[in-house]
């Protein structure tokens, strides 16, 4: 089971290359935190999908960070190029630590989850769905941050590239504001991510809607999403292995 | 003589320390970064039914005063990585003055940031800005830049003291962004936290914009407490800075990373 062991392995170490920075992490989880508390004044309440856009745009702000760029200093710093003359899979590596970063980006969580329950009171209702879309969304934003980090493994470093990701995410999967009321090409676009379906889920029960086929589209979009990350990872396994500009940085 | 040096000083210390120096992550950090943060207020308040006019002008001027901010703490940080922060402290000129030598191509970079915010939120959500209004703005822009530099300053002072030069930063970003006003009105704000909005820097500059915005005439008492500010912050900074410097001289911490 030498799999499952770099996958842990790979999680670990993700979670400990920050450990020596809390306060970062703090500051990190705070953020996106006070953006939801502007938001949530601006709407003057804190509806359920307030909640549950609010929490994974905690988690947007993060992952990017902790994972992506994690991945791209471990080429800078050669590290990946040495991973890689090992029989250690590139996709333990990416899958481990997209794990380990979502695991750490779920600091924030709380933090987002106090301030608005401070300011407007527990959600009401619709609790189910909000735990069922919160779960869809991290599990897609987890798959997602793999794809990004496979998309980046052969591509070189470069600082502040990455700083741009959150306000347009946010934007992006209408994670304030529902995608429709953005313009057309951004809501189709948007349909393509699972996180954009999971937050849709919350605003059409606590309209008094289903929200089952949406749930269902988000598990199944972010299921697409695996596989397709799954089968980029393999091919850039052996693709990665061949090249040798992996080392250039 | 001195004013070259202190223009060559500016010019080096952008083209070696500006970590962002790069197409990439120039064009992500500097351009893209606030124009979609001032989208996500903007649509926000147009989902609350709100008018979009302030997202617009405070997103503009969020990018004037942040990008003195990360500029001059980066250009520390940098200082820090390539182990010269201790040849500078020793030199004539100091780290006060590279400070501020530091801060000048940022608060430039700061005014490209914050004109292209405000003419692509603006077409993006359809705000219209007349000659007279985006006057008071560029006026107002350039006493936030001011209290930006203030504010760069004083933050600056905690990276040489913190290995952790990232933290200081975020969170004065953080702490403007939420209590300036920039997005939300700081009357809606909760907890009373509106009420400092007079101590941070750019709430003044956007209560001109937002002033001009409205057919009012230009509003002086908010941008000479903008001016003010940039004054108070600025002389905080220094006192820091050289307490700081001292310290981390005698811990001889100034190029640990």
């Amino acid at each position: 089971m030498i799999g499952p062991h770099q996958l842990r392995a790979a999680a670990r170490l993700q979670l400990r290359n920050q450990a020596v920075t809390p306060w970062a992490v703090l500051a990190g989880a705070l953020a996106p935190a006070i953006l939801t508390l502007l938001v949530a004044a601006q709407f003057g309440g804190t509806p359920p999908s307030l909640f549950v856009g609010a929490m994974l745009s905690a988690m947007v702000a993060r992952l990017p960070d902790l994972a992506v760029v994690a991945v791209m200093q471990d080429r800078k710093w050669a590290v990946l190029p040495q991973l890689l003359t090992s029989p250690t899979r590139l996709g333990w590596i990416v899958a481990g630590r997209a794990l380990g970063a979502g695991l750490e980006a779920m600091v924030g969580l709380p933090i987002v989850l106090g301030l608005l329950w401070l300011v407007g009171g527990p959600p009401s209702g619709t609790y189910a769905v909000m735990i069922i879309a919160m779960a869809l969304g991290v599990l897609n934003l987890v798959v997602l941050t793999a794809s990004m980090m496979a998309f980046v493994v052969p591509r070189r470093y470069r600082a502040g590239m990455m700083n741009a990701v959150f306000p347009v995410a946010v934007l992006m999967f209408g994670l304030y504001v529902p995608v429709e009321d953005l313009s057309s090409w951004v809501a189709v676009v948007s349909r393509f991510f699972g996180i954009s379906w999971a937050v849709t889920a919350v605003r059409v029960a606590e309209n008094g809607g289903s929200a089952l086929w949406p749930l269902l589209l988000s598990a199944l979009t972010t299921a697409g999403l695996a596989l397709g990350v799954a089968f980029q990872l393999a091919r850039l396994d052996s693709a990665t292995r061949a090249r040798s500009d992996v080392v250039l940085t | 003589m001195r004013i070259q040096r202190f223009a060559l000083t500016a010019v080096l210390s952008y083209r070696a320390l500006f970590t962002w120096l790069n197409p990439s992550g120039y064009i992500a950090t500097r351009i893209v970064a606030p124009i979609a943060l001032t989208l996500v207020f903007g649509t926000v308040q147009i989902a609350s039914s709100s008018d979009t006019t302030r997202a617009v002008i405070g997103g503009s001027l969020l990018a004037v005063v942040v990008s003195a901010v990360y500029g001059v703490t980066l250009g520390v940080a940098n200082e820090r990585t390539f182990g010269t922060l201790t040849i500078r402290a020793t030199t004539p000129s100091g780290i006060q003055g590279d400070l501020i030598a530091k801060a000048v191509p940022h608060v430039l970079d700061g005014y490209l940031a914050g004109a292209l915010t405000i003419a692509v939120a603006a077409a993006a959500l359809d705000v219209q800005l007349d000659s007279r209004t985006i006057g008071a703005i560029v006026v107002a822009a350039g006493a936030a830049s001011l209290s930006g530099a203030g504010l760069a300053l004083l933050v600056a002072s905690v990276s040489l003291w913190s290995r952790d030069t990232y933290t200081a930063p975020n969170v004065a970003e953080i702490v403007v962004a939420l209590t300036s006003g920039v997005f939300v009105d700081p009357a809606q704000l909760p907890w009373g936290l509106g009420q400092v909005a007079t101590l941070i820097p750019a709430a003044g500059a956007v209560e001109v914009g937002m002033q001009a915005a409205t057919g009012g005439p230009l509003v002086w008492t908010p941008l000479l407490r903008e001016i003010a500010l940039a004054g108070v912050y600025g002389a905080c900074g220094m006192f820091s800075v050289r307490l700081f410097a001292r310290r981390a001289q005698r811990e001889a911490t100034h190029d640990l990373t």
